[in-house]
């Protein structure tokens, strides 16, 4: 029986979905009910993935599989959901009628990325990620925004399904190749195929449909779109939980298919390249603040695959380090992003404008976080990224690394721009104060705290992710 | 780690300070002044300690501590000190003192001024205590982003320009300076950041040859090293007199202490080859650096290109990789650090009372705020090397190491200084002596209260420059070894 305590995280999920469902069958007070089902149901996910987190245990005929790994992925996944769930509470933005349904398919597709985490064979692995994503394609037309949250929503349906496509090609290729679906046996197996063009095919597609939840270029024309149409804490969501599961699940395929030596390894160096400039080039021309951080999420997704190109453990520790930071990062930048826009519009820079005087905190979290994001001292971005490069380095990608240096002097330009914007051009509209509820600032602090902290101490929370790393596939 | 960790404390003196500034309301910008003034006086005292406690005749790092970080990756806690970067944290610590002071009038967004200043002095001592390398750039750019803000908010003159330009300028220097670090981490092998060992680690000659520019030239750009020095007068000019002060004083000599500290130690087969290159640098730097301060009129501007002309001074003295060379050259650092802060706080002074720092505005102040002017003068004499002040010796040592290995430059450089003589003069002539202006506003002189920060300032320009050994006898035994480590 002690066994199963290691699927509380999972239990909690399902209960809590349960609970939101019945939820909205009643009819008075139903949002009321889901958010807070929503939130008890987040803190025991995340309560509950980090009681468990020595544990290890195998399930359902070895296709789920728990470890530290997959534990530390879920309470990153149910922190993302909490902050997804507390910026929705209001529901601005969001489409009257369904301001309940909102939690009930953030819960879904926080499900489909806890059961991400845990998936050891490509079958299980498949539908977890499926379920991650279809909610998210309802979630995105939810919101009130109607022209834009259509054509984002259509974006995003067709290209996630043409990804899907992929990806289930590509899986068919690796699995007719192997004649296995489980991860641990397709990696003793691919050294010995690693010659053989149609399972690098396979693996390329298995890639790319990856990288389109990650929203790595060529495979981010989504992000933008979906960043900008959706209520905030969806795209809060988006930008944490989902991002820190693609991460998740990269990193167990980088891990498993031994891609070090083969043509698979330059596309890969070249996409977090591309990705990367593009991603902070086009930024700088942003005005509206989510699409600006949809485009360093660009950006930020190529940091994370230099340092997966280099194909060691310590690439991969770092790539979890720094997918929990980003993780932190955003929620804070989000956190600003939608007290600014507390009326559900979405936030461009000149509402920045006069934030220090507005609040304060919320000017000092939207610097922190943006330094963060921009790989400046003591956040934590500066430390994630210094472990990113040194993996990559360490390989011998010198090019790459000094490609990814120089991107991070040219995306502080944008974050400073936005910070040029909250701390120093006055506010001709003279508006008055910005409330924050105690909430909020308990999450502000909380979070420029964790991501200073992290920052200068970031031993404990990085031998985790060695450890996570080394169990991978 | 050593009994106490005095270093440790010394960073933690801002670190408390930041705390206690950020948790006083901003209501209170008389508490938040009293907190940074006393952040700097426990870091003065902290540093003077230091001081009294170091022994020169002995080898090696002192008050070293050492705790592993980030073990699997061999990052430490390491901090140490020797004769090179104890004057550097002294110059630190004064400056920060001085320029609190300075600052006593300010009135606009007080908590957040003083907020960031601390913020950068935790990069400053950083830089200058730290062993390690994951840590050098770590403080390196905490003390390199809060310029933007306090250029950006408090300044003057095209302030968002010059701060932009500065930051974006120096972000490119770190841009250089993280994938060399991280290849001398990797290329050595031992799996460690500490910076004494990758000095003692192996690497081949092209790997040397290599990497060394880029540390020198990420580490050169915040040292004002021509041609990519143009951030520095601009950012000068824009900022407020107490960065400018820090900025100028100090942040300038985190670059070359960068050069000294990482890059000629780790990769001294690089330092040798590219030493004729970088010499060259330097003289282009002192020369053009004066011709250029010549035409300004902007007394801001003025010493903005001074201190370009001076931090070539400092390289040159790198370059020559000599003991002189050297000595002047960390020696320079600190006297010329002393001197820009004089510089800033004099003309801060004026311009706060007369909103113009054009000479040709400006006149005969010597006789309408004469300690003022006095203060101005005494650090331009500094500049143009005049003998009894500290300046002299620490340029006088590095022209001896440059006569000895680079004698062309060396002639150069010295011819040069006929120049710097000439703007430090026109200047003076200009702006404070002969008629004073009408149109310019009555204003009172210097007060008592205002004048302190400023004396200490020459006080320590006189004192050195009449009993040089004081800080000589501290650097001398550390060169020694350093340069022994040079092929």
């Amino acid at each position: 029986v002690s066994r199963y305590l290691a699927l509380l995280p999972e239990a909690a999920l399902a209960v809590t979905a349960m609970l939101v469902f019945a939820a909205l069958m009643t009819e008075r007070g139903r949002t009321r009910r889901a958010r807070r089902a929503a939130y008890v149901g987040g803190s025991l996910v995340l309560v509950g993935s980090l009681l468990t987190i020595g544990r290890s245990a195998e399930f359902f005929w070895a296709t789920y599989r728990v470890d530290t790994f997959s534990q530390l992925i879920k309470a990153a996944v149910a922190a993302g959901f909490l902050m997804g769930a507390f910026i929705a509470r209001e529901g601005k933005g969001q489409r009257e009628d369904v301001r309940g349904e909102v939690f009930f398919f953030l819960l879904a597709s926080a499900t489909g990325l806890v059961a991400l985490a845990s998936a050891v064979e490509l079958v299980s692995l498949y539908l977890a990620m499926e379920i991650a994503s279809f909610s998210l394609f309802v979630l995105v037309p939810m919101c009130d925004r109607c022209e834009l949250g259509r054509e984002a929503a259509l974006k995003f349906i067709v290209i996630g399904l043409a990804a899907s496509a992929v990806t289930l090609f590509g899986l068919s290729l690796i699995v007719g190749f192997t004649g296995t679906t489980r991860l641990d046996e397709i990696a003793a197996q691919l050294p010995g195929l690693a010659g053989e063009p149609a399972v690098q095919l396979g693996l390329a597609l298995f890639l790319a449909g990856l990288l389109f939840k990650l929203a790595v270029f060529p495979f981010h024309f989504w992000a933008p779109d979906v960043y900008q149409a959706a209520s905030h804490g969806v795209a809060a969501f988006v930008a944490t939980a989902s991002k820190v599961g693609a991460i998740a699940v990269l990193a167990r395929l980088v891990a498993a298919a031994a891609l070090s030596g083969t043509r698979l390894v330059l596309p890969l160096a070249i996409i977090a390249a591309v990705s990367m400039t593009l991603g902070n080039l086009v930024a700088i021309v942003q005005r509206d603040v989510k699409r600006m951080l949809a485009y360093s999420a660009v950006a930020q997704a190529g940091y994370v695959v230099v340092g997966l190109v280099a194909f060691t453990s310590q690439g991969l520790a770092a790539a979890i380090f720094y997918g929990l930071l980003y993780l932190l990062m955003n929620a804070a930048a989000f956190l600003v992003v939608a007290r600014v826009g507390a009326d559900g519009t979405n936030p461009t820079l000149d509402d920045l404008r006069g934030l220090h005087r507005r609040s304060p905190l919320l000017a000092l979290t939207l610097l922190v976080a943006l330094f963060a994001l921009a790989g400046v001292p003591p956040t934590a971005g500066f430390t994630g990224k210094w472990f990113l490069f040194s993996a990559a380095m360490g390989q011998g990608w010198w090019l790459l690394v000094l490609l990814a240096a120089v991107n991070s002097t040219v995306s502080v330009y944008y974050y400073l721009v936005a910070v040029k914007y909250a701390y120093l051009l006055p506010d001709e509209r003279q508006r008055g104060p910005l409330p924050l509820t105690i909430g909020d600032r308990a999450l502000c602090y909380a979070l420029t705290g964790a991501v200073v902290v992290l920052g200068v101490f970031p031993a404990a929370l990085y031998r985790f992710a060695e450890r996570a790393s080394q169990l991978l596939p | 780690v050593s009994h106490p960790p005095l270093l440790t404390l010394l960073l933690l003196c801002p670190v408390v300070g930041l705390a206690a500034i950020l948790l006083t309301p901003a209501r209170h910008p008389g508490a938040i002044k009293r907190i940074a003034a006393a952040t700097g006086l426990a870091a003065a005292a902290v540093v003077a300690v230091l001081w009294a406690k170091f022994d020169p005749a002995a080898p090696g790092y002192q008050f070293v501590e050492q705790l592993p970080w980030v073990g699997s990756l061999g990052i430490d806690w390491h901090n140490g000190v020797d004769g090179l970067n104890l004057p550097l944290l002294a110059l630190t610590a004064i400056v920060f003192l001085t320029g609190v002071l300075v600052m006593w009038g300010l009135e606009e967004r007080v908590k957040e001024y003083f907020a960031f200043m601390t913020l950068l002095v935790i990069g400053v001592f950083g830089v200058f205590m730290t062993l390690d390398l994951f840590f050098f750039v770590f403080y390196y750019e905490v003390a390199v982003l809060p310029m933007y803000l306090l250029i950006a908010v408090w300044g003057s003159t095209r302030k968002e320009y010059g701060a932009m330009k500065l930051t974006l300028y120096l972000l490119v220097g770190t841009a250089l300076v993280v994938p060399a670090a991280l290849a001398i981490y990797w290329g050595a092998g031992l799996g460690s950041f500490d910076l004494t060992r990758l000095a003692t680690a192996h690497y081949g000659r092209h790997f040397q040859l290599l990497v060394y520019p880029f540390l020198f030239v990420g580490f050169g750009i915040l040292a004002g090293m021509w041609p990519l020095h143009t951030w520095s007068p601009v950012g000068h000019v824009a900022a407020p007199t107490a960065v400018s002060m820090l900025h100028a004083g100090v942040l300038m000599k985190l670059g070359a202490y960068g050069i000294l500290r990482v890059a000629m130690p780790v990769l001294p087969a690089g330092a040798e080859y590219w030493a004729h290159a970088t010499a060259i640098l330097a003289t282009v730097n002192i020369v053009y650096g004066a011709f250029v301060a010549l035409a300004q009129t902007d007394l801001k501007f003025v010493i903005g290109y001074s201190s370009v002309s001076h931090m070539g001074i400092v390289l040159l003295g790198l370059s020559t990789l000599s003991e002189a060379g050297v000595n002047g050259a960390v020696f320079q650092m600190f006297s010329h650090g002393i001197m820009t802060a004089l510089f800033f706080a004099a003309v801060g002074y004026i311009y706060d009372r007369l909103h113009t720092r054009d000479v040709g505005q400006l006149g005969g102040l010597s006789r309408t705020m004469p300690v003022a002017s006095a203060f101005f003068i005494i650090a331009a004499l500094t500049g143009a090397g005049v003998p009894g002040f500290s300046s002299f010796w620490a340029e006088l040592l590095v022209f001896l190491g440059a006569l000895r290995t680079f004698p062309v430059l060396a002639i150069v450089v010295v011819a040069a200084l006929s120049i710097t003589l000439a703007y430090s003069i026109r200047v003076i002539v200009l702006a404070f002596f002969g008629e004073p202006r009408a149109a310019l506003p009555r204003a009172p002189d210097i007060g008592l209260f205002q004048s302190v920060p400023r004396a200490i300032l020459v006080g320590f320009l006189l004192l050195l420059g009449f009993v040089p050994h004081l800080i000589l006898d501290v650097i001398e035994p550390a060169t020694r070894v350093f340069v022994r480590g040079l092929p």
